[in-house]
């Protein structure tokens, strides 16, 4: 039987028998309730193999790869329009008024934000407009000049070391430019959060690393070193990274930029599908406009140091305010000066 | 630069300890200046030999060349010059480890994963770098008093026991422990400024070339004054 999994709110749901996958396929009709159960049976349940549950179905034939895929966007549809008309999540980290100047730059001026837990979360604006500095506020690895980050009801500011380092292990992050680790091969730099923060067996480690490698679909990479690989396979190497420790909250910071259409689409589906099964809380930053407002809850928009606005991702898209107009549309005339 | 080091030398007795990444760097630096170390130790024990001899026949005490140039390698050039052999061969590929790590944000990504960085990377290049330069300097002292046995013995004709005689009744105790003790202290000396100077770099690929370069120079000036030092005090 699957472990119930805890929420950070404190409750506790206990997870279907089909598993998140197998209750999405059978609510929508694709499959009948009593296969799954023969799989799962086969299989011998767990966690990991009800998450699973997709795949197998795939590989056995009994469904085919495209109608899992609908099938999962057409799930995560109704999850948005759900969250437009009712968007009551508890916030799991929080930004009270910070600041912070870099270079005599005024990089956040006084940012108010709220990541909704167990939503995905995506964060846009302009280049430069300090996406990824807020990200890294998130996580402790920028302090703020003025202001205070919470992750829960604790204030990250006058935390000691080895509190935050507890914190952190909450959290997973995949930076902008990969950050792999140069003198490690992609297996075990994927390995290596595990291989450090958990004492699973090393046996596990490469059962873990080898599905969370065959997600982003580089199962036969295991052995290349980061400076052979092309971007594209980086970034998904790192998004395996970040994936692989089941952290409660999952930070990316532009896992799509640079990537073309089909890899960047994939990896919106795969974000989507990893939120599907485990309901970890994201935070997307993205340039992917307009695409992003289909693979998110919410929205934050970062203008000018300050949160320009905020809220479901389909109250956005029509937002009137002409900077997100201008910026949704990729005008060169408007309120954003470019030249 | 003194709170890194602070830091740091806490993180030594802290667990986790982790005496592979420690190996790796023992076998990093000391196969990086090895060869180097041998050839400089050579041909400065033969320098001295030569020199020395000139030197000292001008005033008949040939005999005394064997504890002559001992005493300067195991003293002085010894450690002095290991330092330098070091500081260029492996410790200028540290800090420009250190400052890609950086740079690339390899570094924010440990930290991000609860790993002190400090404990994970910093400790074990420091460790290495004390426990490996004695090793490399005692090596540098048998070749180079060997360079001089090849220079007066075999060259110039002094005979062997005259050579070695001198140097065993000559040598002291305390000569190879201020010499030990010189290598320690630029161990940690250079591996300090070094792996900092990388630790701490900026501006990308330009800043770890300059980081690079002012670990190599501030690891030459700090050696040769400490070596002062170390020398007026210990005497
Ligand atoms: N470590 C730093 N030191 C100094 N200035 C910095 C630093 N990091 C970021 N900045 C500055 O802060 C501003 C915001 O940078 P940030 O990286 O957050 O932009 P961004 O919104 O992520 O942009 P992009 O979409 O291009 O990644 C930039 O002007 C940048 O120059
Ligand atoms: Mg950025």
């Amino acid at each position: 039987m699957p472990e119930p999994t805890e929420h950070p709110n404190g409750s506790t749901t206990q997870p279907s028998a089909l598993g998140p996958i197998g209750d999405i396929l059978v609510a929508a009709g694709v499959v009948d309730k009593e296969r799954v159960h023969d799989l799962l049976k086969e299989h011998g349940g767990g966690r990991v193999e009800t998450e699973l549950v997709g795949e197998r179905l795939v590989e056995q034939g009994v469904i085919e790869r495209k109608d899992l895929l609908t099938t999962l966007h057409e799930a995560f549809r109704k999850e948005i329009e759900a969250y437009q008309d009712a968007p009551d999540s508890t916030p799991i980290l929080r930004f009270a008024g910070i600041k912070k100047t870099l270079d005599n730059r005024n990089v956040l001026d006084g940012v108010d934000l709220e990541i909704p837990a167990n939503k995905i979360t995506a964060i846009i604006g302009v280049s430069g407009g300090g996406k990824t500095v807020t990200l890294k506020h998130m996580i402790g690895l920028m302090k703020p000049d003025a202001g205070e980050v919470y992750v829960g009801d604790q204030a990250l500011g006058e935390l000691p070391n080895r509190k935050l380092n507890d914190i952190r292990k909450r959290f997973s992050m995949l930076f902008q430019g990969g950050a792999l680790f140069d003198s490690m091969n992609v297996f075990d730099n994927v390995a290596f959060p595990l291989r450090e923060k958990t004492k699973l067996s090393e046996e596990k480690i490469r059962k873990r690393v080898k599905q969370n490698l065959a997600r982003v679909n580089l199962g036969a990479m295991g052995g290349k070193f980061p400076d052979e690989l092309s971007g594209g396979m980086m970034k998904r190497v790192a998004l395996a990274r970040a994936m692989v420790t089941r952290p409660e909250i999952i930070l990316l910071d532009e896992p799509t930029a640079g990537l073309d259409p089909i890899i960047e689409h994939s990896i919106h589906h795969l974000i989507c599908d990893t939120f599907l099964r485990s309901r970890y809380t994201m935070v997307v930053i993205s340039h992917a406009v307009p695409a992003i407002f289909n693979f998110c809850h919410h929205v934050v928009v970062l203008h000018q140091g300050k949160v320009l606005e905020a809220g479901p991702s389909l109250d956005i898209v029509n937002s009137d305010n002409p900077v997100i107009r201008q910026f949704i549309n990729g005008e060169l005339h408007g309120p954003i000066k470019v030249i | 630069m003194f709170l890194f080091l602070f830091q740091v030398v806490i993180h030594f007795a802290l667990p986790p300890f982790r005496p592979r990444n420690l190996l790796q760097q023992i076998h990093f630096i000391g196969i990086r200046s090895l060869f180097v170390i041998i050839l400089t130790a050579v041909f400065t024990g033969m320098v001295l030999g030569l020199q020395g001899y000139y030197t000292l026949s001008r005033f008949g005490s040939e005999g005394l060349l064997g504890p002559a140039v001992a005493l300067s390698i195991i003293r002085e050039l010894g450690p002095v010059l290991t330092g330098f052999v070091v500081t260029g061969r492996a410790g200028s590929s540290l800090t420009s480890e250190m400052g890609v790590l950086r740079i690339k944000e390899q570094i924010d990504a440990l930290e991000t994963m609860g790993i002190n960085p400090l404990k994970y990377l910093v400790v074990p290049r420091m460790e290495a770098g004390i426990l490996t330069l004695p090793l490399l300097n005692a090596i540098f002292d048998v070749v180079g008093i060997f360079g001089g046995y090849l220079v007066a013995v075999q060259l110039l004709g002094l005979s062997s026991g005259t050579y070695f005689g001198g140097i065993e009744a000559n040598v002291s105790m305390h000569d190879i422990s201020v010499g030990l003790i010189k290598s320690f202290s630029f161990g940690l000396l250079i591996s300090w400024i070094c792996t900092y100077k990388g630790y701490v770099t900026k501006r990308g690929a330009e800043g770890v070339s300059k980081a690079v370069t002012s670990a190599v120079v501030l690891s030459f000036v700090m050696i040769l004054v400490w070596d002062y030092f170390i020398t007026s005090i210990m005497l």
